[in-house]
């Protein structure tokens, strides 16, 4: 039971917009079992937590988008943290593959967060459903697909990567194809989490795999790096906006700091196919409750 | 990809800090929160709470600080352009937001 004098109330400081949020500890505690739910399946999937967190922070909890961003932003930072940390010191992580395609992310996260303000949401909303709708579709087709080579005496190339798959108890090899499609889509993905908080990592993980021959596994680690640093590209912003809700966002932290210590727990243990499947399924929700979103 | 020995040690210090980075802001988002659900001190309360933000938001900016040394330390110059445009956007950024509250 909530009273008056539970709730405090803050203003977010900031020129441009003040917003002023009505919190209570209610409120506080349904972002962190939120944040929880959501940092499991993040790093379940390499793809940070923000995207079941925003949706549910605009539809639930009722904050405006620009504020769920925020939130988002800082879990996927987290997120990004805590399985890069985990993954430091094995080779699944592809830096120099991961440092050329975050270039891309950071420019169009930056570009997206000073945009953001301007630009019409249904079509933001439009064009993220249609796009986690392709790539659902294009996982759910390559699913017994493998994109390595088990022969560990391949030479690997500039960009390409070598690192002991647990699954298979061996050396495995892969070589990185289509670098200008990983650009494009780093760019997309960069645009996406500046301007929807969400972690680009639900674009450029599917497409590393499907696209540039990258293992789901390495892909998923090189963009767990990645989504930090692009979150990190457009944060500061959303805080000199005011957009950020100091306590929600801490909230939502722990809670994903919580959660994505069991998802990485799992991730190690999934199979790479139910892990494809799963990601398929988190893709398509996604895509129907922006669209969803658009009609209403 | 390298398969210089240093490099892994390198990795593991830096994976370290991070979960350290990660840890202490942690800390400070509890004792914030605590602080603000007691809610007779929203205010430092709340630059507990951002306090603690702004060390999150430092974590992966160090991982790209490492990977730039590295990158020097191995003359791998495609590598040192890729980590220092990425440290010049992470700046621009950083500019941005600071003049923006000014």
């Amino acid at each position: 039971m909530i009273t008056p004098a539970d709730a405090s109330q803050i203003h977010v400081p900031g020129p441009s917009h003040p917003v002023q949020l009505l919190i209570t500890s209610a409120t506080i505690a349904l972002v962190m079992g939120a944040g929880a739910i959501a940092g499991c399946l993040g790093a379940l999937l390499g793809i940070g937590g923000g995207v079941f967190l925003v949706p549910f922070l605009q539809f639930v909890v009722g904050l405006p988008l620009n504020v769920a961003a925020g939130v988002g932003l800082m879990t996927v930072i987290a997120t990004s943290s805590v399985v890069s940390a985990g993954s430091a010191g094995r080779r699944l992580v592809n830096l120099k593959l991961g440092m050329l395609l975050q270039v891309a992310a950071s420019s169009s996260a930056l570009t997206a967060a000073l945009l953001v303000v301007r630009l019409p949401q249904k079509t933001l909303y439009l064009m993220f459903s249609a796009v986690t709708a392709i790539i659902a579709v294009l996982m759910l087709t390559r699913l017994e697909r493998r994109n390595v080579i088990l022969d560990a005496s391949v030479e690997p190339g500039m960009l390409g990567g070598r690192f002991y798959e647990e699954e298979s108890g061996r050396e495995v090899v892969y070589r990185t194809r289509r670098i200008s499609s990983a650009l494009g889509v780093s760019l997309v993905a960069g645009f996406v989490s500046g301007s929807l908080g969400i972690g680009g990592g639900i674009l450029q993980v599917p497409a590393l795999n499907a696209w540039c021959g990258v293992p789901l596994r390495a892909a998923a680690a090189t963009s767990a790096v990645m989504i930090g640093v692009t979150a990190v590209s457009s944060a500061p912003l959303y805080f000199a906006r005011g957009d950020l809700s100091a306590p929600l966002a801490a909230a939502a932290v722990l809670g994903v700091l919580v959660g994505s210590r069991a998802g990485f727990w799992f991730g190690g243990r999934a199979r790479a196919k139910w892990l494809k499947l799963l990601m398929a399924g988190v893709l398509g929700f996604v895509s129907m409750t922006y669209l969803v979103k658009i009609l209403s | 990809m390298k398969t210089d020995p240093r490099y892994g040690d390198i990795e593991k210090l830096l994976g370290r800090l991070m979960l350290a980075g990660v840890a202490s802001s942690a800390a400070c988002m509890v004792i914030g929160l605590v602080m603000y659900l007691a809610a007779n001190d929203v205010s430092h309360a709340t630059a507990v709470v951002t306090f603690g933000l702004i060390v999150l938001m430092l974590t992966p900016a160090l991982r790209v600080a490492v990977a730039v040394v590295e990158a020097v330390r191995t003359r791998d110059w495609f590598f040192v352009t890729t980590t220092g445009l990425v440290i010049l956007l992470l700046g621009l950024t950083l500019t941005l937001a600071i003049n923006r509250l000014r």
